[in-house]
């Protein structure tokens, strides 16, 4: 029975490919914290891209998404230059390659977990070959061309990929936080872009269920960059000329659509070491091997293979203990100052209808708000309770956020037609909030209070506020919240807010 | 038709039967959403909400353990479709030279790029884009999730 046991073990305890998988996917999201509370990590390391594919809207991501990220670049290409992404892809390309895509990608993970469904399984061929083309067509429509079309002509932020097609940003990201109760007004926004971002999910992870990986090779752009760079990556699969008899069992072998071990579609995951029966196959990093033959013909001698084990586990010690730090300091120690500090004693001037209820000083519905003072980027001040008497509109926005740009023309609408009987004010998040004044230079809103929220104000915790963008709050002429939702407005809406808050008065 | 040939379709028919079932759960609330939103006229109505999705799931959640189910007994079975190990596959024939030659391009394309990198991130830090790639990271990016 033991040796049942034993030999089970043998024939399925994780490869080391996977370990790394595992160990990738755990890195990427170690903000654990998000998942629970349904908030995303806004730690300092959000500025470090990770190699592989990970959506930074996810609650655990603690690092950007390089995809992601260079989408936002190229959008932003007509003031500031991208060099900084360009810069990342091309120091993991030259350093990784597609090795990324093999042992440190989740999603690739992911897709491997997928497939393992016993199903039938879709053999590669001329049309998965042809299919893997697929993914350079993907990078220069959606992550290369709509970004700097949008961006440089029109303004717009539009991250194509990311918008249209990423899995990992609707399985992430979306699902990650819409799963959480807290964020049950997110559901609000979701529209025929959801719709359409859930079935094409559902599709691919079907495909990946039949064949191989088809989201790494028929989709994945990351992949088509980092595949580039794979021929003269220092890392990779490499051959040994003097010992390759050209028997092609390492292509045939192959599960991805290779022409050449190494080649752009090779992702490095070093199956075919096992299949070479000349021992001519290794993976390397410079002239380092990181895994080569050893049994059969050419087989490294065992002195090698002893050396190369005993660093194997000096390396994951190390990585582990670097996981661990990872852990305490995105979970414990880098808590933003608006979640740890306590919030601000409520400094209501004028009393609520029931002042004797503590319960009804907060922001959800039929609570009365907090009292706060701002100073304003007009240069003046601005007291919620000096503003008893009228309508009160709230919006959370930020200069980054698309749809918080595109709702803002309408709220000062809105206060130009209601001069006197409403105050609009717009509370810039905390993050980017030093751009907000540059940015508003000349949009010509006029009508609204601008404020900032910084860590010492912490404006947004007062108005239940978050990362997501933008929320929209409405009081009542008593200072009564009647509306507190995390999603964008239309003009009638926010008309129909406004008549609701003066009714509710009467 | 053998037994695990047998096992495997029916598990491929359950997938496709999960997937679908959720993709239509989907466009069945957007659908019934967008025509009570023109049927109320209301403006607060929505097209999704924890309730409605709740409501359209749960009845799909049976297959869903099912499915896992034959998974996990598939594995703890051991059927698998079997792989075609070293068989040469139609259509594609092996080239001669399975390898492609690295040398001295390779090296020098390596130590190149190398130094484009670290020149375009420091560029980059100095122009600003490391604080605008966590900008963007640090809120939620909203295209980017598909909420809208």
């Amino acid at each position: 029975m033991d040796k049942k046991i034993f030999n089970w073990w043998n024939a399925h305890r994780p490869t080391a490919r996977r370990l790394s998988q595992l160990y990738a996917a755990l890195l990427y999201n170690a903000h654990l914290k998000g998942f629970v509370e349904g908030r995303i990590f806004t730690g300092s390391s959000k500025a470090i891209c990770v190699p592989g594919l990970n959506c930074y809207s996810c609650p655990g991501a603690v690092g950007a998404c390089p995809l992601g990220a260079l989408q936002n670049a190229l959008n932003a290409a007509g003031h500031t230059a991208p060099w900084y992404m360009l810069g990342i892809l091309c120091l993991y390309g030259v350093i990784l390659g597609r090795t990324v895509c093999g042992w440190f990608c989740p999603i690739g993970l992911l897709q491997e977990l997928l497939h393992k469904i016993p199903t039938p399984k879709i053999k590669k061929g001329r049309t998965t070959r042809a299919l893997s083309y697929l993914k350079y067509g993907i990078l220069l429509v959606f992550v290369i061309a709509l970004p700097i079309w949008y961006g440089v002509t029109q303004g717009k932020t539009l991250p194509g990929f990311c918008k249209y097609i990423c899995p990992a940003g609707t399985l992430e990201g979306a699902v990650g936080l819409l799963s959480n109760p807290r964020n049950e007004t997110s559901f609000y926004q979701l529209k025929l872009l959801f719709t359409g971002k859930w079935v094409i999910m559902l599709a691919v992870g079907l495909g990946c269920v039949f064949c191989w990986r088809a989201f790494c090779r028929f989709l994945c752009p990351l992949g088509a960059i980092y595949g580039l760079f794979n021929r003269f990556a220092f890392t990779g699969v490499k051959v040994d000329l003097e010992k390759c008899n050209g028997c092609g069992a390492c292509v045939r072998n192959c599960r991805m659509d290779v022409r050449h071990v190494g080649d752009h579609e090779c992702i490095s995951c070093g199956k075919c070491i096992s299949f070479c029966a000349q021992g001519a196959i290794a993976l390397k990093c410079g002239s380092l091997t990181l895994k080569g033959p050893e049994t059969g013909k050419n087989a490294d001698p065992e002195s090698a293979v002893r050396k190369r084990r005993l660093w194997g586990r000096i390396l994951w010690t190390i990585a582990v203990l670097a996981l661990a730090a990872l852990l305490i300091w995105a979970n414990v120690l880098s808590a933003p100052k608006s979640e740890s500090m306590p919030a601000p004693e409520p400094a209501v001037t004028e009393a609520p209808a029931d002042p004797a209820a503590d319960d009804l000083i907060g922001a959800e519905v039929g609570q009365h708000l907090m009292d706060f003072s701002t100073d304003t980027l007009g240069g003046g001040e601005f007291r919620l309770s000096d503003w008893r008497g009228k309508v009160v509109v709230i919006t959370l926005w930020a200069t980054y956020c698309a749809p918080c740009v595109e709702e803002l023309p309408f709220f000062d609408r809105l206060q130009a037609e209601h001069p006197d009987s409403l105050a609009v004010l717009a509370i810039h998040h905390k993050i980017g909030a030093k751009k907000a004044e540059k940015y508003l230079a000349d949009k010509g809103w006029d009508h609204i209070i601008f404020c900032l929220d910084s860590d010492e104000k912490n404006l947004f915790g007062i108005v239940n506020g978050s990362e997501t963008m933008p929320q929209t709050i409405v009081l009542n002429q008593k200072g009564e919240v009647i509306y507190n939702v995390q999603a964008p407005v239309t003009y009638e809406q926010l008309e129909a807010l406004y008549a609701q808050a003066c009714v509710s008065e009467k | 038709m053998t037994r695990n040939r047998v096992f495997l379709i029916v598990q491929a028919v359950l997938c496709a039967l999960v997937a679908t079932l959720l993709a239509a759960a989907a466009i069945g609330l957007y659908i019934e959403g967008t025509a009570g939103q023109a049927e109320t006229g209301s403006l607060f109505s929505y097209i999704y909400t924890r309730e409605k999705v709740t409501a359209r799931l749960s009845p799909i959640l049976p297959l869903v353990f099912a499915s896992l189910g034959m998974t996990a007994a598939g594995w703890i079975l051991g059927i698998r479709e079997k792989e075609t190990v070293g068989r040469p596959m139609p259509g594609l024939a092996v080239k001669k030279s399975v390898a492609q030659k690295a040398g001295r391009p390779a090296l020098f394309m390596r130590t190149a790029f190398l130094i484009l990198a670290a020149a375009l991130i420091a560029a980059g830090v100095m122009n600003g884009g490391l604080e605008d790639v966590f900008t963007k990271a640090a809120a939620i990016c909203m295209e980017c999730i598909g909420l809208g």
